[in-house]
């Protein structure tokens, strides 16, 4: 069962972690916030969303409690943690140089 | 971290709680995406198929989730070792040989191992236990000797390799107690003995320098934890009160620490007492100021950065100078050194290659049992292909598979491991109960410690896996097709080959293993037909030390006669004497001899012969025949003339010529100065020391002249000996009431203990070859079965065309029989190989006995023919109807 690891793993990490970063919410709530940012480019598949939170959850960068959701139903929220909000830092950074990097590789003339 | 740990333990054990979890979230993440669709105005259904569809595989990412858990690994050993337990209750008779032989395998080998543990590997509990070293002179021919206390007084003081050395002396005492003497043991130690082994007193304090000086100064005593509790009850107030030790006050000053026996492994001292007491503690001998009275032993520490080798070159040096300073008596000797801890170099060799004999064994019998455990496994693969193979095409790596099967096999092995540790514990409990009929406080503490526990369990591991391994692999090879499609005919012929190798590898091993203990009890036998030099029947022994009461020698002779002349008219009693040693015991006494009219040797050159004291009549009472000359009498007293008699071995080594030219010689026992004893008598030769011996001289003194505190009483009766004791006892009563009586034993109970060693290890041997033999036959069945099993429509066919039973059980034997001469011959050839490992554990048979060779032969022959018939008899009951039918 071994995963492929590629950039769309680190960018979703990245991505789920800069949402929580804007405050605590459930998980498909994080899809909906991720694709209205996005303006509709970045469709979040479920199928990698929920093991994702687990695995953030496992590294500790994030953490999990039960609460209410706006219509009263029980729902799981997740909280960005104080080494979670180092760790967007972080992967912000990477981002950057990376994204800056390839700008760079494509205007080359 | 922590937070990460409390997770993972929290789905480890709160699985059921975490899924639902799961659950729940998933479901709401789905309503959420079911009300939204429902919002862009999907119909209820429509949304939800929608919403369904975009969610993908719900089991497939709840199991990424569970991965995210980190506890992935942990989980599929537990499901396989649920599994594995299913399996093995589902096939019991499986799993309870393959457990037993490794319950048997591991069991022994831990009970051996803990005795290796103790021998060799368990530090002593002082300090530094490594830098302690065992240092005996050597004379010229290897016989080990011991330090005099003057030699003793050189070596500490004008050695630069030592940090320190003292001298300890096994001591025999009287403990007067509560209105009783009892005889127990201690050491005679030099007081330093304490220091030097960084041994710290757990009440009270050990002893002074100043306790250690002069004669008779300090009566002082530090007793053993054990004596501390068992005599005295723990009393705290013991450290500073007298104890009576052989009519004596001595002071205890101290109780040594729990756990703390002194230095030899086989040997509790309960009291020690410093040197400078001796005369107290060995009444009637005075040897503190005699450089010819080699009996201590030393014990050094090594310096810091000094190895043994290093060391025994500098004492040598020592050694010499001391030669030439004291040519007389240490002219010629040499010194080695010895890990301490077996009390003597002279049993360090036997017991440390009879303990490695052990070991193999017992690794031999294990890795038999490991045989039939692969081999069990190799069949049960065969009958598992097709769940595997279906396993493998579903998609399951092999390597998953194989941790399975792997976690089935190492269960397996650890509940065999877990009984064999009970079993083990059981047997080193029997072991701690038993005493051997000597009187010497030889105690064996075996003890399963974490070194025995990591033993097991490694072994336990290890068989699991690496036997476990093999099948395993051999199991998992993807050959699907054929598996798949049911064709029971075709059994793998690698596979059968594999197991028949095993097969007649267990043959080898366990032909190896029972030749070695026939070998052994052929040697008990041999040695239980030879005679040794006395009439061992209707006779009967105790001891009594009337030194121990402070009687002087006037008094002690006094006593014998009285005694000897009142016993000896008792009915029943045919004869009785005295002697200070009898034939077969563990400590004996030598000395020098001098033939007068030769010239004088020096040092360790000088010829000694062992030697005893005895009364009149010994040599009736013991039944040993005088070639010439006659007994000790009344004439022979101490103001008369000096007597010995020698034996025949003395005759011949020291006397050359004919047996009568010797009566009437003079030899000296105290050099060329005298004093002389004139030979009265020669006596046949006899076993002295142990039963296997070689002839050696001997030398008796009457004890009218030659006094001995300690006597020990031969009573020959006329009919059950056991009968007499009362009456003895009795008479020695009258004479003194208090004085104690000990080691009570009839001679044949005391011949017993010249057998013991040979006897312990005819059993163990013998119990560990049959428990080999066992095995091989459950090997042996259990493969013939298997392969009757698949040939059983081969089988059908031939009985169809016409196969008489006689046939088909030729068939199926030849078979096995054929795996035995081919494990038989590689066996022999071991055996023939490994012969001269145990030779010296024999006496009197070769390591190569043909006839012993030849009988195991024949005994695994028929063992195997047997475990071979079973199945052949099953496959002559094949149908062959059925078996075509069924194809």
């Amino acid at each position: 069962m071994v995963k492929p690891i590629d950039l769309l793993q680190g960018t979703l990490d990245l991505l789920i972690l800069k949402t929580l970063a804007l405050g605590a919410t459930h998980g498909w709530d994080i899809s909906q916030r991720i694709q209205q940012m996005s303006r509709d480019v970045l469709r979040i598949n479920q199928g990698s969303l929920y093991p994702a939170l687990h695995r953030l959850e496992q590294q500790g960068w994030i953490t999990s409690e039960w609460g209410s959701s706006d219509n009263n139903r029980r729902a799981k929220f997740y909280k960005l943690t104080a080494k979670g909000r180092r760790q967007l830092a972080e992967e912000r950074e990477l981002w950057e140089r990376l994204s800056a990097a390839i700008n760079l590789v494509l205007q080359a003339t | 971290m922590i937070g990460r740990w409390s997770r993972s333990l929290r789905a480890l054990f709160k699985k059921q709680a975490v899924e639902e979890e799961l659950d729940e979230e998933l479901r709401f993440h789905l309503d959420k995406e079911i009300e939204e669709n429902m919002r862009r105005g999907m119909t209820a259904e429509e949304a939800r198929r929608e919403a369904l569809k975009d969610f993908g595989g719900v089991e497939r990412f709840k199991e990424e989730c569970r991965d995210q858990r980190g506890v992935r690994f942990v989980e599929e050993l537990w499901q396989d070792a649920r599994f594995g337990l299913r399996r093995m209750l589902k096939t019991p008779a499986f799993s309870i040989i393959a457990i037993l032989s490794l319950a048997l395998g591991i069991g022994a080998n831990t009970a051996i191992f803990s005795l290796v543990n103790t021998i060799l590997l368990r530090p002593l509990p002082v300090a530094y236990p490594e830098q302690l070293i065992s240092i005996y002179p050597v004379a010229q021919g290897e016989s080990v000797q011991a330090f005099s206390y003057p030699d003793y007084k050189d070596f500490r003081d004008r050695n630069e390799v030592l940090s320190g050395i003292y001298v300890q002396r096994f001591a025999p005492l009287s403990l007067s107690h509560d209105g009783n003497n009892e005889r127990i043991w201690g050491y005679l130690v030099s007081g330093n003995y304490f220091d030097v082994l960084g041994v710290k007193a757990s009440r009270g304090r050990t002893f002074s320098p100043e306790e250690d000086r002069t004669p008779l100064s300090h009566p002082v005593a530090v007793v053993s934890h054990g004596c501390w509790q068992r005599r005295f009850g723990s009393d705290p107030s013991l450290v500073g009160r007298n104890i009576i030790l052989n009519g004596h006050s001595f002071t205890v000053v101290g109780v040594a620490p729990e756990g703390f026996n002194g230095t030899e492994i086989a040997y509790t001292p309960e009291v020690w007492v410093p040197m400078m007491m001796q005369e107290w503690v060995e009444p009637g001998n005075k040897w503190l100021e005699r450089r010819e009275t080699q009996n201590l032993f030393a014990i050094g520490r090594l310096k810091p950065g000094v190895s043994p080798a290093q060391a025994e070159a500098s004492l040598n040096i020592l050694s010499e100078q001391l030669g030439r300073e004291y040519p007389q008596t240490n002219e010629g000797q040499t010194i080695i050194l010895t890990p301490p801890g077996l009390i003597h170099p002279m049993l360090r060799g036997p017991v440390l290659s009879f303990t490695w004999v052990l070991m193999a064994t017992v690794a031999l019998v294990l890795l038999i049992a490991c045989t039939n455990l692969a081999n069990l496994l190799l069949a049960r693969a065969t009958e598992r292909r097709r769940e595997i193979a279906v396993r493998l095409a579903l998609g399951a790596t092999r390597a998953r598979l194989l941790r399975q099967l792997l976690t089935e096999n190492v269960l397996l092995s650890v509940v065999g491991g877990t009984l064999g540790f009970l079993l083990a514990v059981w047997l080193v409990n029997l072991v701690k109960a038993f005493r051997p009929p000597i009187d010497f406080p030889l105690t064996i503490n075996l003890e399963l410690d974490e070194r025995v526990f990591a033993f097991t369990l490694l072994a336990s591991l290890l068989t699991g896996l690496f036997f476990g391994l093999m099948p395993a692999l051999q199991a998992t090879r993807p050959d699907l097709i054929p598996a798949l499609k049911d064709s029971t005919s075709q059994g793998g012929f690698r596979r059968s080959r594999l197991r028949s190798a095993l097969v007649v590898a267990q043959i080898a091993l366990s032909l190896v293993l029972l030749i070695a203990a026939g070998l052994v009890v052929r040697t008990l036998q041999h040695l239980q037909t030879m005679s040794p030099g006395f009439e061992p029947e209707n006779a009967l022994t105790m001891t009594v030390d009337v030194g121990l009461q402070g009687y002087d020698k006037a008094r002690g002779r006094q006593f014998y006669r009285q005694l000897v002349e009142r016993a000896s008219s008792l009915p029943g009693v045919q004869s009785m004497s005295l002697a200070d040693f009898i034939p077969l015991s563990l400590n004996y006494n030598s000395t020098s001899i001098h033939v007068e009219g030769q010239p004088p040797a020096r040092g360790a050159n000088v010829p000694t012969a062992m030697n005893s004291s005895v009364w009149q009549d010994y040599f009736k009472t013991m039944g040993i025949v005088l070639v010439a000359g006659r007994e000790f009498n009344e004439q022979d007293t101490e103001e008369g003339q000096r007597v010995a008699i020698v034996n025949e071995t003395f005759v011949r080594r020291f006397l050359p010529g004919p047996v009568e030219n010797a009566l009437g010689r003079r030899v000296s026992a105290g050099g060329s100065k005298g004093p002389f004893m004139q030979i009265v008598g020669v006596a046949r030769d006899g076993k002295y020391f142990s039963i296997g011996e070689d002839p050696r001289p001997f030398i008796y003194f009457p004890m009218t002249q030659v006094y001995a505190s300690q006597a020990i009483l031969l009573v020959r009766t006329t009919s059950d000996p056991k009968a007499m004791l009362p009456l003895i006892r009795g008479e020695i009563q009258r004479l003194d009431n208090s004085l104690p009586v000990f080691d009570v034993k009839t001679m044949t109970e005391h011949m017993a203990l010249s057998l013991f060693p040979a006897r312990v290890a005819a059993t163990l041997l013998g119990c560990f070859g049959l428990l080999a033999l066992l095995l091989a036959a459950i090997g042996v069945y259990g493969v013939m079965s298997y392969s009757v099993a698949q040939r059983t429509r081969e089988i059908g066919i031939r009985i169809a065309l016409g196969a008489q039973s006689r046939d088909v059980l030729k068939l199926v034997v030849r078979q096995g029989m054929t795996l035995a001469t081919l494990g038989l011959v590689i066996g022999l050839l071991a055996s023939l190989a490994l012969g001269r490992l145990i030779s010296s554990l024999l006496y009197g048979v070769s390591a190569t006995d043909v006839v012993t060779f030849l009988a195991i032969s024949l005994l695994l022959t028929i063992v195997v023919l047997l475990a071979c018939y079973l199945p052949a008899r099953r496959a002559t009951k094949v149908d062959p109807i059925v078996t075509l039918r069924y194809e």
